[in-house]
C-alpha cells in the first residue's frame, strides 16, 4: 500500500465512529496497547523526544534501503498516536518519509483534540522521524 | 452566595468545549476574568490611557492618578500600604527582583539560602542562580509528609547560623496545603533570616493581612485572582525595600541622572523601571474590588465545600490517590490514577469539557521526590459549582473505564 492509501484506510476506519469520541479513543488506546513495546534497555534518554508531556522513545532502523520505526510511551493515548504515525511511515523510503504530511490527522479529528502542547509533542515526533530517516539514508548510502 | 449570578459575570464560562459545557478547573494556573475587570480595562483604554509619571498633559496626569490609585487599592487588599507595593509583571518577576537584588549582598557570600522541596520553579531557579553567583549553599527544607514542612528541621538549620534567606511558598501549587507562615516568620526574625514568600496560590482564596504575618517580602500575581495576566505585585517591608538595590534599570526610576551619578526615585518607583503594566494595574485593582464584592466569608465557605467534596469523592474512587490526603487545602487538589499517565486522564477529561492541569506543575524536583511523572490537578475558583465537581468525578471514572484500568 502506498503512504496515501494507508492514510485513506485510517480515515475510513475512524469514519466508522462518527462523532463518538469514546469509541475513537477506545480505538486509539487499543492501538497503543497493541504496539510492540521497546525493551527497558532501549528506553534511553537519547531516544526521548523533546516537547512531549508524556515520555516518547523512538528507535529508527534501516533495512534494505527502507526505514523502520519502533517506539514506546509511558502514556497509552500518546502511544496510540505514535502507533498511528508508525503505521503510515513504516517501511518507506527516506524521501517518502521526508515529503509526507499529516493532514489526515485533521480529517479524523485528532489534531483538533490535541492541545497545542500535546500537538507540539506529536509534531516533534514526526520531525524526529523525518530527521532520523535522512540521517540513516546519508549514513548507509555513504557506506555503499 | 448566588453562584449562578456570579457565573453570569464571567463571559468565558458560558461556552462549550468539545460540544459540552466548559467545566473550568485549571484555576490554579490562571483564573478567568469577570466583566467588572474586563470593563475596567476597556473603559480605561477608551478614556484615560496615556503613559504615566512623565507627561504634564491632562491625560497623562489622569492615567497616573488611576495607576497610583490602583497601587493603593491592591495594597489595601493585602493589608499593606502603597509605598510598600511594587507593581511587577507577576509573581515570578517579584521573586526574581529580590533574588537579583541580593546579588549585591557581599555579606551573603559563602552563606546559605534556604528553599523548600515543594517550590514552584519560579521560587527555586532564581535562588539557584543566586547561590551560584554568590558561591553560597542551597538548603532544601524537607517535608514531614506530603505538603507539610518540617518546621523543627528549619529551626535547627536557622540555629546553626549562616542562613541569610528563606524563600518558601505560602500555598503549594501541587498539594494545595499551606505553610505555617507565622511560625516560620517568627523563627526567621529570631535568627535574622530574611523571608521571601511566593503567595501566588494563596491570594485568590483567603484574605491576606500581609503585615500580621511577620514576613519580609511577599510576591503574587493578578491572573490567578480574576485579574489580567502580565501584572503582579511585590510587597516588602518599607525599611527593607529602602536597602534593596534595584534589579532593573531604566526610565521612570530616578530623580536625577548624570553620567557619573544616579539619584534614585523613592520606593516603590525606583523598582519600576520602564513603562509598567498600566492597564494591568487598573484591571488588578478591579479584581480586588470583585473579590471583596463577593466577600471573603462566602468565598471561604463555598470553596471549602467544593474542595472537601472533590477530595472525598475522588478518594472514594478505586485506584485514585489524592496527594496530601486529609490535609487542609486551598484551591488545588492533585491526584494520580494507578496505572495511568496523567496525560491520558487529562486528554479524556478534555473530551468531556473538563479542563484540568496535568504534568509536573513546574515542580520537577518535587515530582522526582514523589516518584511521579506528574499529577492531575483540579484547581477551584469561587465560580465553580458542586455539579462541576460531580462532572470531574464522572470524568475520572470514565477515564478508568476507557483506559481499561
Amino acid at each position: 500500500m502506498t503512504l496515501f492509501e494507508v492514510q485513506q484506510e485510517i480515515i475510513e476506519e475512524f469514519a466508522l465512529f462518527g462523532d463518538d469520541w469514546e469509541q475513537k479513543y477506545e480505538h486509539l488506546i487499543q492501538m497503543g496497547k497493541d504496539l510492540t513495546p521497546l525493551l527497558e534497555a532501549e528506553k534511553s534518554d537519547e531516544k526521548l523526544i523533546k516537547g512531549c508531556q508524556s515520555k516518547v522513545w523512538l528507535q529508527s532502523e534501516w533495512k534494505d534501503s527502507l526505514v523502520y520505526f519502533r517506539a514506546d510511551s509511558d502514556a497509552i493515548i500518546a502511544k496510540g498516536i505514535v502507533a498511528l504515525v508508525i503505521r503510515v511511515l513504516n517501511g518507506r523510503t527516506s524521501s517518502e518519509i521526508s515529503s509526507s504530511d499529516f493532514e489526515f490527522l485533521n480529517t479524523i479529528g485528532l489534531t483538533s483534540h490535541l492541545s497545542p502542547t500535546r500537538a507540539n509533542g506529536l509534531l516533534s515526533m514526526i520531525r524526529q522521524m523525518k530527521l532520523d530517516a535522512s540521517v540513516l539514508e546519508a549514513h548507509y548510502s555513504q557506506r555503499k | 452566595m448566588d453562584i449562578q449570578a456570579i457565573r453570569a459575570q464571567f463571559p468565558i464560562l458560558q461556552q462549550s468545549v468539545n460540544g459540552k459545557p466548559l467545566v473550568y478547573l485549571d484555576n490554579g494556573a490562571s483564573a478567568q476574568k469577570p466583566s467588572l475587570v474586563i470593563d475596567a480595562i476597556k473603559s480605561f483604554s477608551e478614556t484615560s490611557y496615556a503613559n504615566i509619571h512623565r507627561g504634564v498633559h491632562t491625560l497623562s496626569q489622569q492615567a497616573t492618578l488611576k495607576y497610583e490609585g490602583s497601587r493603593s487599592r491592591v495594597a489595601n487588599f493585602i493589608g499593606g500600604s502603597p509605598d510598600e507595593l511594587i507593581f511587577t509583571s507577576g509573581t515570578t518577576a517579584g521573586l526574581n527582583m529580590i533574588a537579583g537584588a541580593f546579588r549585591s549582598r557581599d555579606d551573603f557570600r559563602g552563606g546559605k539560602i534556604m528553599v523548600t522541596s515543594m517550590e514552584h520553579h519560579s521560587n527555586l531557579l532564581p535562588w539557584i542562580a543566586l547561590v551560584k553567583f554568590l558561591g553560597a549553599t542551597l538548603l532544601v527544607a524537607p517535608s514531614l509528609k506530603e505538603g507539610q514542612l518540617d518546621v523543627e528541621w528549619i529551626e535547627k538549620e536557622f540555629q546553626k547560623g549562616g542562613v541569610h534567606v528563606f524563600a518558601f511558598t505560602h500555598v503549594s501549587n501541587v498539594f494545595g496545603t499551606h505553610s505555617p507562615i507565622e511560625k516560620i516568620a517568627f523563627l526567621a526574625q529570631k535568627y535574622g533570616v530574611v523571608t521571601v514568600v511566593d503567595g501566588a496560590q494563596f491570594v485568590p482564596h483567603r484574605k491576606l493581612d500581609v503585615r500580621s504575618l511577620g514576613v519580609d517580602f511577599y510576591s503574587f500575581g493578578a491572573h490567578k485572582m480574576y485579574g489580567p495576566a502580565g501584572v503582579g505585585a511585590l510587597w516588602g517591608k518599607k525599611e527593607l525595600l529602602g536597602l534593596l538595590e534595584p534589579w532593573q534599570w531604566g526610565g521612570g526610576m530616578i530623580q536625577r541622572v548624570s553620567l557619573d551619578n544616579i539619584v534614585l526615585a523613592d520606593v516603590p518607583q525606583r523598582f519600576e523601571a520602564g513603562t509598567p503594566p498600566i492597564e494591568g494595574a487598573i484591571g488588578f485593582a478591579a479584581a480586588c474590588d470583585f473579590i471583596e464584592s463577593v466577600g471573603w466569608a462566602d468565598i471561604g465557605l463555598h470553596e471549602d465545600l467544593l474542595m472537601s467534596l472533590a477530595e472525598q469523592e475522588l478518594a472514594n474512587i478505586q485506584g485514585v490517590r489524592v496527594l496530601a490526603p486529609g490535609e487542609a487545602k486551598f484551591g488545588v487538589i492533585s491526584f494520580v490514577l494507578n496505572g495511568a499517565h496523567p496525560y491520558d486522564v487529562g486528554t479524556i477529561l478534555d473530551q468531556m469539557g473538563v479542563a484540568v492541569r496535568t504534568g509536573h506543575h513546574c515542580c520537577q524536583p518535587l515530582m522526582d521526590e514523589l516518584g511521579l511523572p506528574g499529577t492531575i490537578r483540579a484547581g477551584f475558583a469561587l465560580y465553580n459549582t458542586v455539579e462541576e465537581v460531580e462532572k470531574l468525578v464522572y470524568g475520572v471514572k470514565k477515564a478508568i473505564k476507557l483506559l481499561g484500568l
